[in-house]
């Protein structure tokens, strides 16, 4: 290429860039009427076999790094055999993720497990930042963020689909009416709370999720801030089918909030009695009633980042179907009434930890470094709570409700590199960086580690007696620690 | 987050729906002890024709362990 074209083309494709309109891509639908008979709804799959067994897996955010240590665990699952003949991994109920957690998710739902293959050919052992990097920065790729309907996540996006989605939707998901059932998070951007991609959520947002793609709630889940742009949904209030519903907003969203006809000062806020609750459910009503509310209280759009940021292990939704009646499904009252009896619950915590200088240098960390740390440090660090609050809910709250059964077939299974005693293989895990490009001998050691860290774990025993499975031919964390060539 | 166990004594054996999840029941008002966390819940039951024939609005304080309630008629019924 000659000099003048070198630099021709880039003027070009920034010339376009300064002289395009500001149109942006309406990404949902509007739905056509709000029916809990209808769309991507828990009550439209068909359910797994072993009926009275809740088996919930969580997969967490870090690039590449949690995508493979997700798979890792699946296929360990997959090698857990069922007195019925199936595998746990098609036993899996509720499959929740957030950012790279979310590619492998996104693919189980839609694939299971014949995916896991593809999952690695395809994607994990492909070089993504730099399919990423090429489609951006060419001078095609530079004159198409240029024109209207077209932003930096757009390259995400296309990559999920060239790689893995292939265009499927939720309603792919609907038509096969299989389990697991999916939940993919991101985070709102204003709001710095949770959203997950669910058809209730999009109701409140006169949306239809069936018509969604999913490489794009996956690219939601896991735009990470500042070098990608968020998803940005429309909120389609108003709109018919909200008023020909017979009540609205809907009741999940206003039990928990003071009466709106009461005297705010007469008693304490609702509030006291569950803050989550209560904060959880003023910002759905946000969404909701934004057809309604003074201008300044309107949510006419909805901007996704990185899941990450509010919630990096994907327990918030899960964990709302255990602790409330608020969600569909309700695991809560499904135990309540006997319908559940076992629950085996496996959270996957890719979180990293990686090395640095700064604390062993007087200088004043720099603009990047400052900037790189006030956007991982929360991610990585929030998880440590979330974990806490559900080993409290699970074996301390439902004990002290008498759900006797369910305490005494409870096995939770956490994954995470921090179970690794030995502390050289458990830095060089946590040091993997978080990107969409990994080197093979990292990729090995992964697909590895999250097969031991399952079998590994005290609960893993318990997950056997519950389901009655036969225990798999799974690596030790000796042999995988004592194989890894990185 | 608190919990408290609910009984309903007011229809007797009808389904219960809570908050709005008309998609499944949670279990029957005769036979089934609800668990619901505190705060704002409602209870719900429905006709033959699918509209809300009973009703009841409650709160539960966060020290508050068990309730026993009683739903209240709707009459006419409402459509969900």
């Amino acid at each position: 290429m000659s000099l003048s074209r070198a630099v021709t083309w880039p003027a070009i494709a920034l010339l376009f860039a300064a002289l395009a309109a500001c149109a942006y891509p309406t990404r949902n639908q509007e739905v056509a009427s709000i029916d809990h008979r209808q769309g991507y709804r828990w009550n439209n799959l068909d359910q797994n076999p072993l009926e009275d067994t809740l088996v919930v897996v969580t997969a967490s955010g870090g690039g590449t790094r949690a995508t493979a240590l997700a798979l890792s665990v699946l296929k360990g699952l997959h090698a857990t055999r069922l007195p019925n003949g199936r595998s746990l991994a098609q036993e899996v109920d509720v499959i929740s993720s957030v950012s790279g957690g979310s590619v492998t998710a996104g693919y189980f739902a839609l694939e299971g497990p014949r995916g896991f293959d593809s999952l690695e050919e395809d994607f994990i052992r492909q070089d993504g930042m730099e399919a990423l990097l090429v489609a951006g920065l060419n001078p095609y790729g530079l004159a198409k963020l240029a024109t209207d309907g077209t932003e930096r996540i757009d390259l995400l996006i296309d990559y999920l689909d060239e790689q893995l989605f292939d265009g499927a939707t939720y309603q792919t998901l609907l038509d096969n009416r299989k389990q697991p059932y999916l939940l993919l998070n991101a985070a709102d951007m204003v709001e710095g709370v949770p959203f997950s991609f669910t058809q209730r959520k999009f109701d409140l947002l006169c949306s239809d999720l069936a018509k969604f793609p999913l490489a794009t709630a996956v690219a939601a889940s896991a735009a990470f801030p500042v070098a990608l742009s968020p998803v940005t949904l429309t909120n389609h209030q108003p709109c018919a089918a909200i008023e020909n519903t017979p009540r609205w907003p809907p009741r999940w969203v206003t039990v928990s909030l003071d009466p709106p006809d009461e005297d705010p000062f007469a008693q304490p806020s609702i509030w006291y009695d569950n803050p989550q609750r209560t904060s959880h459910a003023r910002t759905e009503n946000a969404y909701a009633r934004t057809g309604k509310a003074p201008e300044a209280e309107q949510k006419q759009y909805v901007h996704l980042l990185d899941g990450g940021i509010a919630d990096n292990l994907g327990v918030f939704e899960p964990y709302r179907m255990l602790a409330t009646g608020d969600s569909d499904p309700s695991f809560l009252n499904q135990m309540s009434n006997g319908q559940i009896t076992k629950l085996v619950f496996i959270v996957v915590n890719a979180r990293s930890f990686a090395d640095s200088n700064l604390d062993r240098s007087r200088a004043t960390p720099g603009f990047l470094d400052m900037l790189m740390a006030s956007i991982s440090a929360p991610i990585d660090r929030t998880t440590a709570g979330t974990a806490d609050q559900l080993r409290e809910l699970l074996f301390t709250a439902f004990e002290s409700l008498e759900l006797n059964e369910v305490v005494e077939n409870t096995a939770l299974i956490q994954v995470d590199f921090d179970a690794i005693a030995d502390r050289a293989c458990r830095r060089k895990f946590q040091s993997i960086a978080t990107s969409w490009t990994l080197k093979d001998e990292e990729i090995d050691g992964l697909l590895q580690v999250g097969g031991a860290l399952l079998a590994n774990d005290p609960d893993f025993k318990a997950l056997l007696r519950i389901t009655g499975a036969a225990a798999p031919a799974l690596p030790s964390l000796r042999e995988v620690c004592g194989a890894l060539s990185f | 987050m608190p919990f408290a166990k609910i009984t309903v004594t007011k229809p007797l054996n009808r389904l219960i729906y809570i908050n709005g999840g008309y998609e499944q029941s949670a279990g029957n008002s005769s036979t089934t002890t609800f668990r619901v966390p505190s705060g704002g819940h409602v209870f719900e039951t429905l006709d033959g024709d699918d509209a809300v024939d009973f009703r009841k609005a409650f709160r539960v304080r966060r020290n508050e362990r068990k309730k026993s309630i009683e739903l209240d008629r709707v009459d006419p019924p409402e459509p969900i």
